[in-house]
């Protein structure tokens, strides 16, 4: 399993999120829908790669680079 | 208000884009009303609905994804859901999700079934949820959380009758609970809680236990004895959070598994594609510039035609008005300072509406996300974000609407800065004034593309974007004890925009403008009038008397002499007593105490420095002919020292006075209004207006 963090997939790679950051914009990414055992894509990447914007539950959520940094991820090739 | 008190509050609630104001205008019409929540800048906004025994008042809360304080917008829904808010008392809750898309709406939805309220949920955008093969088993889904659930499309109106009729009847009720806060927390802390903050609902007082420090409306022996709480339970406000959230989703899904059957294939299949075009990494921003350009284009020429129209509409009703009543300082004050006030409080309206209804069109479609994500990245080292794009262009038209329409910014500090740089750029209300006196700095004409009135230009509005990204910078530094924003932004599905919410925002929008910050124009202007009208004693009489009567009456020579005895009225008024007395301060930049007149008057809005200097070097009421203004001011010579007043010195210090200072009441009107103080607007108009004069003073120093 190789677990990275969700700002360093490339566009259209779908992952699983294994973990997420417990800080306050964490919790606000959980109640978004980044919840553990999710599957997200990374759909868009805006010029200079940032923000990105994943797919999640259907909706597309912008999030920046360091807001994506506190999702974990597995890619579900391994 | 005893009347209104009557009406049973319904809080109208929902996670961003699902439709929630589309619903509230098809319910309750234009019979809204627009207050204010103590302490923070978010709008209250009631509305109405008549009912067959009454009425019924519906609250506009704003969107929210929880019911977590932490945002302006989601404090006001937690505090009127808490019961925390003076003078509201909510008799049910009436939720509406996104029925194409439930899964973002239900977290918040089982949220406010257990806070216990009576609620009904509407499932919204049932057509789309057709169209993409989605189907949700309402009946299962109405016995899972024990509350009403209806099915509607209101932006065509499907399914509304229903929902008034289901207000009506009052055909709320109290959910099954989702999750018992039992199952994350202590429950004999919950019955404490309850017992010191008399909320009956388990869940509620868990909420105010954990917020308790983030909401200042909880009285202090209240919190106290909270704290009290929280230390001998060794309560863990993040922990229990975190617990609930999971909890809370695991629940969220069963319902979801149960109710739900979405079609196998991708849904967003036309926005994608859409998407990959509009946010393409190199044109995408080709069209968001082409975009705005229209938008800035449109406000700057559309709005001209109906402006004009406004100016000599009031025009010719003072006219009208001056002619019918008798002559005296009671029609005075009417023709010349109320009239003409509401004039210039009513000339914004088609710039605020033609911003409005652009803005209202790019949200509709689901563009201005896009807009946002897009800009995010550039805006971020200045303090801004992408929702910081939008008012800062229109600022380049008019200041207002652009500051009106920082409120999408979420985050507080963002929104600050926006507010408070949005004045320096260079809006049409400078272009008369730069027009003049770029004229007198280059008489010749001069028709080669890059030209040196041109480039003149081009120097002035670019100086007015760099001070804004300076000053925003700066703000950033200083303001960085304030809670930094995420971005966490949903880019909704593209859709058609409805006509409706178009009209009802610029409809809205204008009467806001009008009736809020009016108040304070409208006192400015009356006291800018009286300043420039009278003088003390009969100082103006004997002033107009030095002017002698022209021996040959004809036309020109009569003329000539009512110009010249309104430039010493002028010059003898306490405008002209309060020039000479700020002389001293603003000749370091090189003007004198004439000018310092026009700097006064022009408060009322910068292009009244063309008038008013009109008036004072007594050019004459028709001061439309701007080449004869021009040939007229570069002859005009100092009292004092006999030299040109004009000079290139004085002229360019004026130019970048004009480009810096905060030389606009509306503007300040404006920027009370949205932050809800008088604390932003002194402290702008304090900076503005130093900066100005510092820059100024260097410029005049420089050259001369």
């Amino acid at each position: 399993m190789n677990s990275v963090t969700a700002d360093t997939i490339s566009t259209n790679q779908t992952v699983e999120i294994v973990d997420l950051d417990s800080n306050e914009t964490g919790q606000r990414l959980g109640e978004m829908g980044f919840w553990p055992g999710k599957s997200i894509t990374l759909v868009l990447s805006a010029p200079f790669g940032d923000p990105m914007a994943f797919e999640v539950d259907n909706t597309v959520i912008a999030l920046r680079k360091n807001e994506a940094r506190l999702i974990k991820v597995k890619t579900s090739a391994a | 208000m005893a009347k209104s008190d009557s009406s049973p509050l319904i809080a109208l609630t929902g996670v961003p884009n699902v439709g929630k104001t589309t619903l509230f205008n098809r319910l309750t019409g234009l019979n809204q009303k627009v207050g204010n929540y103590p302490g923070v800048t978010v709008d209250k906004v009631i509305g109405r609905m008549k009912t067959s025994t009454g009425s019924v008042d519906i609250l506009d809360l704003p969107g929210t994804y929880n019911l977590y304080p932490r945002s302006e917008d989601e404090r006001v829904v937690f505090r009127v859901l808490s019961g925390l808010e003076p003078g509201i008392d909510v008799a049910a809750v009436l939720t509406i999700a996104d029925m194409s898309n439930p899964e973002r709406s239900l977290f918040l939805v089982t949220q406010l079934v257990d806070m216990g309220y009576p609620t009904a949920l509407v499932l919204n955008m049932e057509d789309q949820a057709k169209r993409e093969g989605l189907e949700i088993n309402k009946i299962l889904l109405q016995r899972l959380l024990g509350i009403p659930v209806f099915t509607a499309s209101a932006d065509k109106g499907v399914g509304v009758d229903q929902i008034k009729k289901a207000i009506e009847e009052n055909g709320f009720s109290q959910g099954r609970k989702v999750v018992d806060p039992a199952e994350f927390c202590d429950e004999s802390l919950l019955l404490k809680v309850s017992g010191i903050t008399k909320q009956s609902n388990p869940y509620q007082a868990l909420q105010v236990l954990k917020f308790k420090d983030e909401e200042e409306q909880i009285p202090k022996d209240i919190r106290e004895r909270l704290s009290e709480l929280v230390d001998e339970y060794n309560f863990k406000p993040d922990q229990v959070q975190r617990r609930e959230t999971k909890i809370r989703y695991n629940h969220v899904r069963e319902i979801l598994a149960k109710c739900l059957k979405s079609p196998e294939k991708k849904r967003a299949g036309l926005t994608r594609k859409l998407d990959g075009i509009l946010l393409h990494p190199v044109f995408g921003f080709g069209i968001f510039l082409a975009i705005l350009f229209l938008v800035f284009q449109a406000i700057f020429s559309w709005a001209e035609g109906p402006m004009d129209y406004i100016d000599s509409s009031f025009a010719f009703l003072s006219h009208w008005f001056s002619e019918f009543l008798p002559s005296g300082a009671l029609t005075d004050l009417l023709t010349e300072g109320i009239i003409p006030g509401l004039g210039g409080i009513v000339i914004f309206v088609p710039q605020i509406a033609l911003l409005f209804a652009f803005l209202s069109l790019l949200e509709g479609t689901g563009y201005m996300a896009r807009a946002v994500f897009i800009t995010d990245r550039v805006m971020r080292p200045f303090g801004l974000n992408g929702r910081s794009v939008v008012p800062l262009i229109s600022g380049f038209a008019c200041a207002i609407p652009g500051i009106m329409a920082a409120r999408t910014i979420s985050n507080r500090r963002d929104r600050l800065i926006t507010i408070f740089v949005t004045p320096f750029m260079s809006c049409s209300a400078r272009l008369p004034v730069y027009i003049v006196l770029v004229g007198l700095l280059f008489p010749e004409s001069d028709s080669t593309f890059f030209n040196a009135k041109g480039s003149a230009f081009f120097g002035l509005y670019l100086l007015g974007i760099l001070a804004a990204l300076v000053s925003a910078a700066g703000m950033k530094v200083i303001m960085k004890n304030e809670r930094s924003g995420t971005l966490v932004l949903e880019l909704p599905r593209y859709r058609i925009p409805q006509l409706r919410t178009v009209l009802t925002t610029m409809y809205e929008k204008s009467r806001t403008f009008v009736f809020e910050a009016g108040k304070i124009i409208l006192a400015i202007s009356v006291i800018l009038w009286v300043l420039a009208s009278y003088g003390p004693g009969d100082s103006m009489e004997e002033a107009a008397s030095t002017v002698a009567l022209p021996e040959v009456k004809t036309e020109q020579a009569m003329e000539e002499y009512r110009s010249q005895v309104s430039s010493k009225e002028i010059q003898a008024s306490y405008a002209g007593i309060v020039g000479k007395w700020v002389e001293p301060v603003i000749e370091p930049l090189g003007y004198d105490w004439k000018i310092g007149i026009a700097l006064i008057c022009s408060f009322a809005a910068r292009e009244v420095f063309v008038s008013t200097v009109a008036t004072i070097y007594s050019i004459g009421a028709d001061s439309e002919d701007i080449q004869t203004l021009q040939e007229l001011l570069s002859e005009e010579t100092r009292d004092d020292t006999g030299e040109p007043t004009f000079t290139k010195a004085t002229v360019w210090s004026l130019l970048v006075f004009y480009a810096f200072a905060m030389q606009c009441m509306s503007t300040i009107a404006i920027v009370k209004r949205e932050t809800k103080s008088w604390k932003w607007p002194t402290i702008q108009t304090v900076y503005m207006t130093a900066l100005a004069y510092v820059a100024s003073l260097l410029v005049y120093q420089m050259l001369s």
